[in-house]
């Protein structure tokens, strides 16, 4: 039986290509207790390790899966639930902060025994992922920061009506997403492009259909990435720190991390790269071919 | 998974026979045919190499169209056709009797070689000097871009950051070696020395071959020309600010241990260019021979 379908699958890989067999991939989801919780997480594709940290609100399952397919050709893709997202726990006292899940991410990387694995990191995760590549150098290989915010003083904002509705626990999580294309034509159909593939996914059974996030989380998360990452300048002050290469990407129309706090970052980070895209927040959705290129090329081995 | 695998590994084997058997040949094949385009009053010698969208390659300092590492045209001509030329009063091409040699003529020159072989539009790539060229092209003649890269650039005037003194001076007398100078572009260290002898040893066999032109010659008049050109860079402000204006794509390029133009000069530029890209690469000035691989794949991924 298994021979069959060995020789079945073959011969249709060989006609129908990679398609039909990604379309057969189902993830398993597997957890890590890491640091008093328990971390959820599964991974896909092949190559050098490549965590992928999410943002506000946004599960493991919340990543365009033409992202992922343009990632995983290249990359053995460990995708996770920050604490208390989806099906990761939390501990009953709020312990949320940017370095605090900074430091879950570092002790999953231990707990997997990934080997130095590259980091990309988007959004509220990029803020992470500064603070993974600032307080455990030594775990990670590259950095890829996608719509990142540096904190404190020097970060520049949001506008005011933007955060209120991005920041509103019962806010509508599509309304919410509007705000990650552009407000253009272009933007909404790229959006509608991204829910479809998403919808398509968990119906087909790829995507793990992993979207709750309660309202504790929301808040502890929230201030966790607006009044303590806004509240001190520590960040910022040790971006001249980080020794792993360091891409900086975003997208010319984010209005939630507006792109100018890529170029603030990179002017600290020693020799980071910078890339911008077509689109907004989500750029790295609505732009997924380019920006999986650059990231490729950037994470390719140039003896460093 | 692994029937995925398999097809892929197939397909992957079959094309690369493909290729083989047609690629191979044709590439050993190449030989340069230069050409001449009258460009106002000068004569100007040229190459085409490749396929895909016109890149106009502009040279750096006393350097002709044969000093280009074949590396790195090797890297670049399966996506573009290469147009590598002669700046004015350099190898191959004429000049006028006076002295007419400035970064905004150069600019000029190209882009009049561009129209006199009938672009509409190229990317444009600018190595060293080049790149101080390269800047000027895009402000000057911003119909005639789609994008443009600047490798090791400086963007003149007060804000550009200096080679050390010693550097300069051993770079601008005329009876240092010229291969002591080359040594100026690759970092000090064993790595750096035989990066440096592999790229001479490519750039000699391609004269023999006839791969590249027999073309090296740059006399003294034309060196104290560029020299003053690149003086007048020093002291003019307005290419700086005129970076500000810049429309279109632009990627800055540098090596990390570039002593000539130091990596410092990238990052100002960058961050004066409206969502200009930034990377960094292992080398000195001469980087982009050292790192042809990664930086020609950059290259063609923000080309894309």
């Amino acid at each position: 039986m298994k021979r069959t379908v060995l020789a079945a699958s073959l011969i249709t890989a060989a006609f129908a290509g990679p398609a039909w067999a990604d379309a057969g991939f189902k993830p398993e989801i597997k957890y890590a207790e890491v640091n008093g919780v328990k971390l959820a997480y599964y991974m896909r594709g092949q190559g050098k390790p490549l965590l992928m940290i999410n943002g506000f609100m946004s599960s493991m399952s919340l990543w365009d899966p033409a992202l992922l397919e343009d990632l995983e050709k290249a990359n053995t893709l460990i995708l996770f639930d920050n604490r208390g997202v989806g099906l990761s726990t939390d501990t009953a006292e709020n312990n949320t902060t940017i370095p605090q899940m900074a430091d879950d991410a570092a002790a999953l990387i231990g707990a997997l025994q990934l080997d130095k694995p590259n980091v990309l990191a988007w959004s509220m995760g990029a803020r992470i992922g500064q603070q993974l590549a600032i307080r455990h150098a030594a775990v990670l290989n590259k950095l890829v920061l996608a719509s990142a915010d540096p904190g404190g003083t020097h970060n520049d904002p949001a506008t005011k009506e933007v955060e209120t509705t991005l920041n509103d626990p019962t806010g509508d999580k599509w309304k919410k997403l509007a705000l990650t294309y552009p407000d253009t034509d272009e933007g909404r159909a790229a959006a509608k492009a991204t829910i479809d593939r998403l919808q398509a996914a968990v119906k087909d059974g790829s995507m793990p259909d992993d979207f709750t996030v309660s309202k504790e989380t929301t808040i502890r998360q929230d201030r966790a990435r607006t009044t303590l990452w806004e509240g001190n300048d520590d960040n910022y002050n040790a971006l001249h720190t980080i020794t792993a290469p360091v891409l900086v990407t975003a997208g010319k129309d984010d209005i939630i991390d507006p792109p100018k706090n890529a170029d603030i970052i990179a002017d600290q980070v020693p020799f980071a790269w910078t890339a911008y895209f077509d689109g907004g927040h989500a750029f790295l959705f609505q732009s997924h071919a380019r920006f999986s290129a650059t990231v490729n090329t950037f994470l390719a081995d140039q003896g460093n | 998974m692994t029937t995925c695998m398999i097809g892929r590994g197939l397909a992957a084997l079959s094309t690369a026979a493909v290729l083989s058997g047609i690629a191979a040949p044709a590439q050993a094949a190449f030989k340069a045919e230069v050409k001449y385009a009258q460009v106002g009053d000068i004569k100007m010698a040229y190459y085409t190499r490749g396929q895909g969208e016109p890149l106009i390659m502009i040279m750096g300092y006393t350097s002709t169209m044969a000093a280009w590492d074949p590396a790195l045209l090797d890297a670049l001509d399966d996506n573009n056709t290469l147009i590598l030329f002669d700046n004015r009063g350099v190898g191959l091409s004429t000049d006028t009797t006076e002295n007419n040699t400035t970064m905004q003529q150069m600019a000029d020159d190209t882009a009049g070689l561009l129209k006199a072989l009938g672009y509409g539009k190229a990317n444009v790539m600018g190595w060293s000097m080049g790149a101080r060229i390269a800047q000027q092209v895009v402000i000057r003649h911003p119909d005639q871009v789609m994008k443009a890269i600047f490798a090791a650039p400086n963007p003149g005037g007060s804000k550009q950051v200096p080679a050390e003194a010693s550097v300069a001076k051993e770079l601008n007398d005329p009876k240092v070696p010229v291969l002591d100078k080359a040594a100026l572009a690759f970092p000090n260290t064993a790595e750096g020395k035989t990066a440096m002898k592999e790229s001479l040893d490519r750039i000699a066999a391609a004269r023999t071959s006839g791969e590249a032109p027999d073309d090296m010659e740059c006399s003294l008049e034309t060196a104290k020309r560029q020299n003053d050109a690149r003086e007048l860079w020093t002291k003019d402000q307005s290419n700086y600010e005129d970076l500000g204006n810049i429309k279109v794509p632009v990627l800055v390029a540098d090596g990390r241990d570039d002593l000539i133009d130091p990596p410092q000069n990238s990052s100002i530029i960058a961050a004066r260019v409206p969502f200009a890209w930034l990377a960094f690469y292992e080398g000195g000035h001469a980087f982009l021979y050292q790192s042809a691989a990664q930086f020609g794949a950059t290259v063609n991924v923000f080309l894309k």
